[in-house]
């Protein structure tokens, strides 16, 4: 072709083409394709995503035994709560009332069941100590009942035995004992309030007099009783009664905290709150503590101190009001809120209260309750009675010395443990496991093959509280009677039949044994038993509150401030001393104060941190005298400096859930003082939450009493859109920041009303938590000294909402009763509503959660409610399944749906009644007069998205308080 | 539209100009079924066969109305047929369904024209007489063809044609058999 | 007369050179090394939509708050590509830009294979992507439809008519050129093949008459088309309630952006091709000039796109004040600054017609421009989400192993179609070339 080429170019150039064909000669070389490739893809980055973690989740590598279409049927001695079909109608729940113990003390509540199988946990409306509330504990206890994990068969030194071969043992053995009265026979139990079991027992100790019964709870209320008896001379249980209070000055006490009497302790606390705000009386609430509590987050001034300065804080108090000559020396901040403390307790004199933590010493606690009497306080705002979970020995802590001493000496011959686990949550486990090697026969009877399962030589499975027949005392000191919601899934005994087989006496039921007790009780059983099967509270004569006996103070011994750090181990907020260890439910719940899940950690304050040079997540070793343990770092703000806190019930050496989580750290209980020294390696806590601070942001609103008075409501900002009249019925909510205390009740009820998947430490981290209501933690101010905030975060269900403008196959839309509907069978997963939703209250199925769940915990699922897919968007719902079953009823019954006829799951859990829900285009409505509110508003109302879930502000400054 | 004839004779031309005037020339002479082929468009040659055909932008008017008429109609008959209240917006906004009406309207239109070009040039079309000719490969390449029909009683004004594609310069001349 | 000999042979030449590429390709063992490197590319897309398949979007490194991540992120990138191809062919026609002629087709081939990996993202993207024609209307006994005031719906209507609208308008060039192929081929084989898709086009001059009036009013079409699919593309972020996002700038700035990435995006195709096949003779300096000079152009726009930005958000305030503190400071920096910088700081260098007329030069800055504006996009949507209102929903976003290796995956699906292309179809127009030879030579 050259040729051709060359001759067509001689010719062109006399031509026009020159401009265009000049190009020709100029020939650059450049780079190769491949190059531009490489640079269009650059490296990859590397695969951080297990499915592991989230099975874990489910505790689901287990095969699980019979459960799969468990047949469930409900115990036909059991009476429905209010009056039901005798006959059983498929999706129709059945309510029954009964009782869950947590730490001895019975939870009253109302158990729905559907289709014979118990799906949720509700607070018994009729029962002072809950009128319809829970605490988060007993929400996540319904889980257990599912646990793949729970034992199953009796075992001997681990291999699975049947009934009777663990029958003959005890036969055998309660002949000798009955011969030898008992001796070399211990009993060891869990805390107890149950008059069935103590019955039991006496008889049990009539019968063998030489034999010792011991009760181990890791979270008693040891120090509490050693204080009274110094003060009173007697051991008796203190009930602060916060709706009696008018002014409460909490000393490194958190009445409001997770534990048995959180419930109780909050429906009075938002009972004097809530009448504070319609102007009867005062709240005022002032706290100094050494780290950051839900009681501390509601104060009104919260004093950052260190446990070993409350005891001159509470000298200060007491010189002022000339209790004690005392004169501590204070910081000019410490005396500043002492003084602010005197003045409110004055203002409000012979209604005020002063609360010290049971953790300080009797002689400081003792100087509390002098002040109380000094003003006249202390029979009115605080209820001494007989402790409510009796207890053989008056120092529990020896006691279990003692029995470990016995054991290691051979004195023991027969040790029963019901219900207890000293192994893992005692201090001295290993000696106590060593010490059990020497025991002949030693029966550990428990809900799981745990760690003391494990160290002894028998082991008896339990049935669940849900399974049995019990009673107990709820924590006002009310007896109800627990009857079970279904028989038992497997061959387990009651802790009643378990108690009277140890005393060579087989196949008596529970349910004789508790009626035994009542007949004795009542002389005669009907119709009380009926009538407390179906109300939930045993008619008992009322318990008269003791008049406690003058205060005697006593000798302040002078403690000297512990060197180095000062250490507090405290029962961690969600799974307490380890019991909920193996329940997911309960290890994602974020903690009330960090929002860390499924890890406990070491807290400091952000002054050591900096000091230390140490990050969230850096791994510390803590140790004191020999003894140390290595944990990952929480930096907490406002907390005090000084000042280490860890949680206990983590590090636990079972259970598919449990093992892998926290540290364990018994070895350091005793200890007042510790070392801290980074190790250099580092863990990575899931946090449900990266970031807290919020100031210059109105997202938690506050305001001063006096703005509180009724102003013409504020007109919405201008939209496009005209509003829709309001037809009826048309759902709203509204939040009361000032009573909600971010306990996080709400956030386990909805878990198990809405069937929410639990998915795993590594995807929180991820940020792919499921749950669809959180609450919110932030601090405000100086890191070292911020205000607390919560705020509890649902769905808003946005009038103009964002996230059904985004979806392009309509399945996000807006119902006529205004709701924000997502229709799950039609969500293709664009996850454009997410992304337009302002609040990030949608969450997204990333992985399949649910499929891979053990069949036991399916069988929880509430049936109403749809278990989400693999790649479906999700949401709060306002429990539109409630809403429906409230829409048929009215139907039915012919009548519009009452006001209160609809709650939610996190309305109804609510222990201060903090969440308000109901029809908004109904003006005699509750939810309407909240919302009338001078201090209600709506989270980001410049987004203008016209929530229909709004907030009361919170009240910063008390009346008249400066 | 007929289809026109096949039979006839095929002149080759040096350059484009040469075929107009060819084209031209063959016009004057009153030649029957004239037509031309070229490897590029060449505007002159379309002119000098005085083409006259907008069936095309036509086609794409139509088009363009008839996807905008659509897209409308399904959008607001798809939200009547399923109201729903979607973001307390009205449920029927005409400025949200007009980028998908602009979309179907340019996909309509073009989707006509091309369509329409296919129909109207009776593409596709594989056998043809003229792609019996050899040379006429080079019709794609670099030779500009003129096309004269003859019918095969009149020999003489096959002849007569023969000598006016000579005149008017061409190269060469084949015979197309219909 | 010599010299219509010599012209004749020109156009015989320029056919040759285009036509006769596939029939005989000169770089058979260059080709080869590109196809298969292409081929493991598309494998590593297949393992990676298995994978992703099979255990779900939770392989990505997708968050709620960044809920959404590199699908987006490349989808809008890929389209933003395919624009080039779609403005210089048809802009140019319409405005008569004969330089285009060389450039356009494979331009437009290259926009197809774009459009076709922007596609595939958005489905891949879903939770369930078994359920993607759910998006689009269809009788069902449900009666349940689109939501037709999504911009997800309508960058729907908007990608697949631009998807149908270039394949179109690719192919009428290509006909005539097809037909030429036919009847250069030799072997049996090309006769046939080419004989199929050109369809029996005979140059006639009805036909020529009719193609030119459908060709031009395309392109006339096709302009708008392009401005109004990436300006749908901006709403699918803009639409939202999102500090960063909500901002009536979008569409302009999306669309300039979408043409600088493309341009340049041409430009290394162009220089690439240039070096490995003969077509120095059509792709010419003068056609790196024209490309860089388009590059600069819409890059300055680009650029004002982002000043523009910086002001709103100053003017505004607020959480936008934030968002914009987040872009420049905040955990994603990089995104930001590594756009800014690599998309503007080279470019420069294109006002100089020395470096314009420099393929190295050029196909470093090409490069940079692709990359740079691979990391605005990473900036807009992860800047955006991972901080927008609540303090207690900021998050974090970090792309998985399988996030990346999708990305290279899509070059597979990128390059295969446009290798087999270059191998087996004119990738220049000849009509079109001889045509503007000729005008040239006439009114020379």
């Amino acid at each position: 072709m050259t040729t051709g080429w060359k001759k067509a170019l001689a010719q062109l150039h006399g031509q026009g083409g020159r401009r265009f064909w000049r190009g020709l000669d100029e020939l650059a070389d450049s780079p190769d394709f491949r190059k531009a490739l490489a640079t269009e893809f650059p490296g990859l980055a590397s695969l951080d995503w297990q499915r592991r973690d989230v099975l874990r989740a489910f505790g689901a590598s287990l095969a699980l035994a019979g459960l799969a279409g468990c047949e469930a049927n409900p115990d036909d001695r059991a009476m429905p709560y209010v009056v039901d079909p005798e006959h059983l109608v498929p999706g129709h729940p059945q309510l029954y009332a009964t009782a869950i113990s947590f730490a001895g003390i019975a939870q009253p509540v109302l158990g729905v069941t559907n289709v014979g199988r118990p799906t949720k946990l509700e607070g018994n409306p009729d029962h002072p100590a809950s009128r319809g509330a829970t605490d988060a504990f007993t929400q996540a206890a319904l889980l257990d009942l599912y646990d793949p994990e729970r034992s199953q068969v009796p075992r001997q030194s681990g291999i699975p035995i049947d009934w009777d071969s663990l029958d003959a043992r005890l036969a055998a053995q309660a002949a000798i004992l009955d011969a030898t009265q008992g001796e070399g026979f211990r009993l060891l139990t869990g805390a107890t309030t149950s008059p069935t079991l103590l019955r039991q027992i006496d008889l049990l100790f009539a019968r063998w007099p030489a034999a010792r019964w011991d009760v181990f709870e890791p979270v008693d209320d040891s120090a509490l009783h050693a204080a009274t008896r110094a003060a009173f001379g007697r051991r008796l249980d203190v009930m602060p009664l916060l709706d009696r209070a008018h002014a409460t000055i909490a000393f490194d006490a958190d009445p409001l905290g997770p534990g048995p009497y959180q419930v109780l302790n909050s429906l009075r606390w938002s009972g004097r709150r809530r009448a504070f705000q319609q102007g009867d009386g005062r709240a005022d609430l002032l706290v100094a503590e050494p780290s950051p509590t839900l009681t501390g987050g509601r104060s009104l001034d919260r004093l950052v101190a260190e446990p070993s300065r409350i005891r001159a804080l509470v000298e200060a108090l007491a010189r002022i009001f000339g209790v004690t000559r005392e004169a501590p020396a204070l910081t000019t901040k410490e005396a500043q809120w002492v003084e602010r403390a005197a003045k409110i307790l004055a203002a409000s004199k012979g209604r005020g209260l002063v609360l010290v933590g049971s953790e300080q010493p009797a002689e400081t606690q003792a100087l509390g309750w002098a002040i109380d009497e000094k003003l006249g306080n202390l029979s009115v705002t605080s209820q001494f009675s007989e402790p409510l979970r009796p207890s053989p020995d008056s120092d529990p802590e020896q006691a279990l010395n003692a029995l470990i001493t016995d054991m290691a000496a051979g004195r023991v011959n027969m040790l029963a443990i019901l219900d207890a686990n000293p192994v893992y949550a005692s201090r001295q486990g290993p000696a106590f496991a060593a010490a059990l090697h020497k025991v002949e026969l030693s029966l550990h009877a428990g809900l799981w093959h745990d760690e003391t399962g494990h160290a002894c030589r028998w082991h008896a499975p339990l049935a669940h509280g849900l399974e049995s027949w019990s009673d107990g005392r709820a924590a006002d000191g009310t007896a109800v009677i627990g009857q079970p919601l279904v028989r038992p899934f497997y061959t387990v005994r009651p802790v009643h039949t378990m108690l009277a087989a140890i005393g060579g006496a087989f196949g008596i039921s529970d349910h004789d044994l508790v009626q035994q007790t009542w007949t004795e009780t009542w002389g005669t059983l009907q119709p009380n038993w009926n009538q407390t099967l179906v109300k939930g509270i045993a008619p008992e004569p009322p318990r008269v509150a003791l008049q406690p006996p003058p205060v005697r103070l006593l000798p302040s011994v002078a403690f000297a401030r512990p060197t180095g750090l000062e250490l507090l181990v405290r029962p961690d907020p969600t799974i307490w001393d380890g019991r909920l260890a193996n329940n997911p439910w309960a290890q994602e719940q974020p903690k009330p104060v960090t929002t860390l899940t499924w890890d406990n950690a070491v807290l400091i304050a952000p002054a050591l941190a900096a000091e230390h040079d140490l990050a969230d997540g850096d791994e510390v070793r803590l140790s004191s005298d020999g003894v140390s343990v290595t944990g990952a770092v929480w930096v907490m703000p406002g907390q005090a400096s000084n000042t280490v806190l860890v949680h206990r019930g983590y590090g636990r050496r079972f259970g598919e859930v449990a093992h892998d989580a926290g540290f364990d750290v018994a070895p350091l209980m005793d200890q007042r003082s510790v070392t801290l020294t980074p190790t250099g390696k580092r863990r990575k806590l899931a946090a449900a939450q990266e970031e807290h601070a919020i100031d210059g942001t109105d997202l938690v609103r506050v305001v001063d009493y006096l703005d509180t008075a009724p102003k013409p409501p504020k007109k919405p900002a201008p939209s496009f859109w005209e509003d829709k009249p309001l037809t009826r019925p048309n759902w709203g909510m509204s939040i009361d920041l000032d009573l909600c205390t971010g306990c996080g009740a709400c956030v386990t009820a909805c878990n198990a009303e809405n069937n929410i998947p639990m998915v795993g430490r590594e995807e929180v981290r991820n940020g792919r938590r499921m749950h669809w209501l959180r609450v919110d933690r932030y601090y405000e101010g100086d890191p070292a000294d911020p205000k607390l905030h919560v705020q509890p975060v649902p769905c808003m269900h946005c009038e103009d909402a964002p996230c059904e403008m985004g979806c392009p196959v309509n399945a996000a839309v807006h119902s006529p009763e205004g709701l924000n509907l997502q229709v799950y069978n039609r969500c293709v997963g664009t996850r454009t509503c997410s992304s337009f939703c302002p609040y990030k209250v949608r969450r997204f199925n990333w992985a399949d959660y649910t499929g891979g769940a053990p069949e036991s915990m399916k069988a929880q699922r509430n049936p109403n409610v749809t278990v989400r897919a693999r790649g479906v968007m999700e949401k709060c719902t306002y429990c539109i399944q409630r809403i429906s079953a409230a829409r048929i009823a009215a139907k039915v019954a012919d009548h519009p749906i009452a006001d209160g006829a609809v709650t939610t799951a996190c309305q109804q859990v609510c222990p201060t009644a903090a969440i308000s829900f109901g029809d908004i285009a109904d003006p005699a409505a509750e939810v309407v007069k909240r919302k009338a509110s001078p201090r209600n508003y709506t989270l980001l109302e410049e987004a203008n998205t016209r929530p229909r879930t709004s907030y009361s502000a919170r009240i910063g400054k008390e009346r008249g308080d400066g | 539209m007929a289809e026109p004839p096949s039979r006839g004779l095929l002149g080759e031309y040096g350059t484009p100009e040469r075929l107009v005037a060819a084209v031209r020339g063959a016009r004057d002479a009153g030649m029957k079924g004239i037509n031309a082929f070229t490897p590029f468009p060449v505007d002159d040659v379309a002119e000098a066969l005085g083409l006259q055909d907008n069936r095309i932008p036509w086609l794409g008017l139509i088009g363009g109305v008839v996807g905008l008429g659509g897209a409308y109609a399904m959008q607001i008959a798809t939200n009547l047929d399923y109201p729903l209240n979607i973001g307390g917006r009205p449920l029927i906004t005409l400025q949200a369904f007009a980028l998908i009406g602009f979309e179907l309207t340019v996909l309509f239109s073009v989707s006509f024209m091309v369509f329409g070009l296919f129909v109207l040039n009776r593409l596709p079309r594989y056998n043809h007489p003229l792609f019996d000719v050899d040379r006429f490969e080079r019709a794609t390449r670099d030779g500009f063809f003129l096309f004269v029909a003859i019918d095969d009683e009149d020999e003489k004004a096959a002849q007569e044609a023969r000598a006016l594609l000579e005149r008017l310069g061409a190269k060469s001349i084949d015979e197309v058999r219909g | 007369m010599a010299e219509e000999e010599a012209l004749r042979q020109v156009y015989d030449i320029v056919g040759e050179e285009i036509v006769d590429l596939p029939l005989a390709f000169p770089a058979r063992r260059g080709w080869w090394l590109c196809f298969s490197g292409a081929l493991a590319l598309l494998a590593l897309w297949f393992v990676s939509v298995i994978v992703l398949f099979s255990n779900g979007v939770a392989v990505w490194g997708n968050t709620i708050p960044v809920n959404w991540g590199m699908a987006i992120i490349n989808y809008v990138w890929f389209l933003g590509i395919g624009h080039a191809g779609t403005l210089i062919s048809a802009l140019l026609l319409i405005s008569d830009r004969n330089w285009r002629n060389s450039l356009n087709r494979f331009a437009e081939a290259m926009t197809l294979c774009a459009v076709v990996c922007a596609g595939l993202y958005p489905i891949l993207h879903l939770g369930r992507p078994w359920f993607f024609y759910w998006i689009a209307p269809y009788f069902n006994s449900m009666h349940v439809w689109p939501q037709f005031k999504s911009p997800l719906t309508w960058d729907f209507f908007a990608v697949l008519t631009y998807l149908i609208v270039s394949l179109f308008f690719w192919y009428l060039g290509i006909l005539p050129d097809l037909a030429s192929a036919r009847d250069r081929a030799k072997s049996r084989g090309y006769q046939v093949f080419f004989g199929i898709i050109s369809l029996g086009w005979r140059g006639d001059a009805s036909h020529w008459a009719r193609w030119r009036q459908a060709y031009a009013i395309t392109a006339a079409i096709a302009v708008p088309l392009v401005v109004s699919v990436h300006s749908e593309i901006s709403l699918l972020f803009s639409a939202g309630p999102i500090p960063g996002w909500n901002s009536t700038v979008f569409p302009p700035y999306f669309v300039l952006g979408a043409a600088f990435s493309g341009f340049a995006v041409v430009g290394i195709i162009a220089i690439a091709m240039r070096a490995a096949l003969p077509l120095q003779a059509l792709v010419t300096l003068r056609h790196l000039d024209m490309l860089g000079l388009a590059t600069l152009a819409t890059g300055m726009m680009t650029a004002y796109g982002y000043f523009s930005e910086v002001f709103d958000a100053l003017y505004a305030g607020g959480q936008e004040l934030a968002t914009l503190n987040d872009r420049l400071c905040g955990h994603y920096a990089w995104s930001y600054w590594g756009a800014v910088i690599l998309n503007f700081i080279p470019l420069q260098l294109l006002w100089w017609r020395r470096y314009r007329r420099s393929p190295r030069i050029l196909l470093a800055v090409s490069l940079s421009v692709a990359v740079g504006m691979w990391m605005e996009r990473f900036m807009l949507v992860v800047t955006s989400l991972y901080r927008d209102w609540l303090v207690s929903s900021y998050g974090h976003y970090m792309p998985s192993f399988w996030d990346w290796s999708l990305f290279a995956g899509m070059g597979g699906i990128f390059l295969v179609p446009f290798l087999l292309f270059v191998r087996f179809l004119p990738a220049i127009s000849a009509s079109e070339t001889k045509d503007e030879i000729h005008e040239e030579a006439t009114d020379g």
